[in-house]
């Protein structure tokens, strides 16, 4: 089988059967025996999730393997994360239910996955003083609504300033919904369309083939 | 460079220390101020109210570690609250983390219950687990739930389930809650179960994502909203079951005025450097 | 037992007649009448970024965000990224700038580095390209330390947030706008649009970023198909306000669209 058959043409068609597959039992009543392969490729997605992960664990420990061969700086932190690997592989292949296992998850991976996305606010804070300056009508246009928006959002924002409650939501219901359902709604056009190129083949960088284009 | 220039460019470290006192002194030292009750959280907290007794409805549990201690004590106020009003569960969860929480937040109600409350696995609400696919899988579970799991998140065979007795697809339910978290999937709950079955649906999302679902609840496919942790506060206010949800709406006030003071500085600063010809 | 199940007949002609557009386009192209289409500031924005990069000899960076190739919402924009990607780093190659892609899944970090493999080998510059440094991959939530760490010691004058962007936009954008970088934000998540818009120094809105896939990709047969989506805005518009009117008159619509 030619290298292009394999790397290009098969993964392309597969694509685009399975995905008209999916298509067509969202408008037809499909017979059981393709809504059962459906279900099956949607469950497959899982285990890809898995080897998807797996793989990104293997190029991680040879990161870290080299890291600590080259004593490149901070070396010392890729054992942290060959021992933290250990001990979570572990326990988890042990049994993902148990109470050690549990506990490294409850008391270590959560708080620290709340912690970083907490960070957000931060950033926001930091953005928010750097960037609404009312430079122009835009700009204060802008500036103003967002105020409004956030004294109607903090609780008690509408005990301190009772007009900027029904201010604040038409402002979120109306000017804002239709922008917004202008978005979803080319963004959904979008999707399409990217989703014709990749079904018939034109364009292929989701399998890492990238072809000679002209006027790249 | 002069000391409005300065404080023009602000080191954030200082905005960040500033905003970490304002957020942790009230959760430390907890501060009750008043708070009214949004539209869209009324809106939400009525419909579920409104869901007749004795019925079944789908619950998507989409909540993760980043996102459960925004929307967790809403979800846990939601499920007590379906509960104690004699409603019947169906849960199922669109990711892997996501199925873990719900497990947890389904815990956690059932501890909260008064005593005597139906709360039995199986009989009054059941967790059919992780349905892989998103949108696909949640139109296919909906459409034939034996065809898309055959067991419950316990390993439970589906058919031996007493709650799903006669129940295979989405006609048999009478609203549909999804606490989608951050994951923006509460679409899928509008396309594939609340339109073509005629359910309607309500839910809860962070608060940056509400405006998302405005258009939804402005066209009336959507029951309101709960949004972020003020949702879940006043949710938790709504049922008289204070929470950890409360304290942090608390908290977001400071955030919240330390946020528009600093815009207000900024600008008010801007201005002043404009007006005297400074860049 | 119906031919389409109920409530969806809309829909399946909507698809119809927009994909049919879209392939129309495509064909017209293909015979050589090429719809004109208006080039995307983006276009230039991403010469403009690494032109920068090479003038200050500091690295330009390619974030995605979430890559989770395997979650339906997520892989439209990743693999719109990915084309964008393949232009980027095709120019970064020719113009000799430092490429850094930090990818958070193991599956899209495999696809990434293959891209940004064969641009480096188009360009006739390989042995630029590092394979364990070049494309990067790094777990969810350890990256944030990372790469805000990184950006500050590697003084990053360049930075592209291209792809399905959550919370992570805001903490990724600000921080490169605090070291000085200059920055092209684009992503389809309604709800983290104004972040981009508002902190990078261009930006592209939601559909855009799957034009700027298409029109990147040098053939004129995908561009073409962006006019065929147009047809789907016109259609969408025609109905907004017929449907505005036939509302504003009185008439209950709500039934005329349930079949």
């Amino acid at each position: 089988m030619s290298e292009s058959l394999i790397k290009i043409q098969i993964p392309v068609y597969l694509s685009a059967i399975f995905g008209i597959l999916m298509i067509l039992e969202h408008f037809f009543p499909m017979p059981g025996v393709v809504t059962g392969f459906n279900v099956a490729m949607r469950s497959f997605t899982t285990v890809v999730s898995a080897a998807a992960l797996m793989l990104g664990v293997i190029f991680l420990t040879i990161s870290h393997a080299r890291t600590i061969s080259q004593q490149k700086g901070g070396w010392y932190y890729s054992i942290f994360y060959m021992i933290s690997l250990l001990i979570t592989v572990g326990l988890g292949l042990l049994s993902v239910r148990n109470t050690n296992f549990l506990w490294i998850y409850d008391n270590m991976t959560s708080p620290t996955g709340a912690a970083l996305y907490s960070l957000t606010a931060f950033y926001i804070t930091s953005a928010a003083y750097r960037v609404f300056r009312a430079r122009n009508w835009n700009a204060a246009v802008l500036l103003i609504c967002g105020f409004i928006v956030l004294a109607m959002l903090i609780p008690i924002g509408g005990i301190l300033l009772p007009p900027v409650v029904p201010i604040g939501e038409w402002l979120r219901s109306y000017p804002s919904s239709a922008g917004f359902r202008g978005m979803i709604m080319g963004t959904s056009l979008g999707i399409m369309g990217l989703g014709v190129r990749v079904f018939i083949g034109r364009q292929k960088e989701h399998l890492g083939i990238r072809e000679e284009r002209r006027g790249a | 460079m002069s000391i409005l220039n300065k404080i023009l460019n602000l080191d954030q470290r200082i905005i960040y220390a500033a905003l970490f006192i304002a957020l942790a002194y009230p959760i430390l030292s907890p501060v009750i101020l008043p708070m009214d009750i949004q539209g869209y959280s009324q809106q939400a907290f009525d419909f579920s109210d409104s869901i007749p007794e004795g019925t079944i409805v789908i619950f998507e549990g989409g909540l993760g570690a980043a996102t459960y201690p925004q929307g967790g004590p809403g979800m846990v106020v939601q499920i007590y609250h379906m509960l104690t009003k004699g409603v019947k569960i169906v849960f199922f969860s669109i990711g892997t983390e996501q199925n873990f929480w719900t497990v947890r937040a389904i815990e956690t109600a059932i501890a909260k219950l008064p005593p005597g409350t139906p709360a039995e696995n199986g009989v009054d609400w059941v967790h059919l687990g992780y349905v892989a696919g998103g949108e696909a899988g949640v139109g296919s579970l909906v459409n034939d739930i034996r065809a898309t799991v055959t067991s419950d998140y316990y390993g439970t065979p589906i058919d031996d389930i007493p709650l799903l007795e006669g129940v295979n697809d989405a006609s048999s339910f009478s609203a549909v809650l999804w606490w989608g978290g951050s994951e923006g999937s509460m679409p899928y709950g509008i396309r594939q179960i609340s339109v073509p079955f005629g359910i309607p649906i309500t839910g809860m999302s962070t608060t940056n994502e509400v405006p998302n679902f405005s258009p939804y609840i402005s066209a009336g496919q959507l029951q309101g909203i709960f949004g972020g942790v003020r949702g879940s506060a006043e949710y938790e206010y709504l049922m008289r079951l204070p929470g950890p949800a409360l304290g942090q709406a608390m908290a977001t006030n400071f955030g919240g005025l330390l946020w528009m003071a600093l815009v207000i500085l900024g600008n008010v600063i801007y201005f002043i450097q404009r007006s005297r010809g400074e860049e | 037992m119906s031919l389409i199940i109920a409530g969806r007949a809309l829909g399946l002609v909507a698809l119809i007649v927009i994909v049919a557009a879209i392939l129309f386009y495509m064909q017209q192209a293909y015979s050589g009448n090429i719809p004109k289409l208006r080039r995307l500031q983006a276009v230039d924005a991403i010469d403009e970024i690494i032109g920068r990069c090479v003038e200050m000899g500091r690295p330009a960076w390619y974030l995605m965000d979430t890559v989770n190739m395997t979650t339906p919402s997520v892989l439209a924009p990743t693999v719109a990224a990915f084309q964008i990607l393949s232009h980027t780093a095709r120019i970064a190659a020719r113009l000799g700038s430092k490429f850094f892609v930090p990818v958070t899944q193991g599956l899209a970090y495999s696809i990434a580095a293959d891209i940004v493999e064969e641009a480096y080998r188009a360009e006739g510059k390989i042995d630029d390209y590092d394979p364990l440094g070049t494309v990067m991959y790094l777990p969810d939530g350890a990256d944030r330390m990372y790469i805000i760490n990184n950006m500050w010691s590697q003084r990053v004058s360049g930075a592209f947030f291209l792809g399905s962007w959550y919370h992570k936009a805001v903490i990724f954008t600000e921080n490169a706008a605090r070291v000085g970088a200059l920055s092209l934000g684009g992503t389809d998540t309604t709800h983290n649009i104004p972040f981009l818009v508002a902190i990078c120094d261009y930006s592209i809105i939601g559909e855009e970023l799957y034009a700027l896939g298409a029109y990147v990709s040098g053939d004129p047969t995908n561009s073409a198909s962006l006019a065929g989506q147009d047809i789907g805005k016109y259609i969408a518009l025609i109905l907004i306000v017929v449907g505005s009117l036939l509302a504003t008159v009185g008439m209950d619509i709500s039934g005329m669209f349930a079949w």
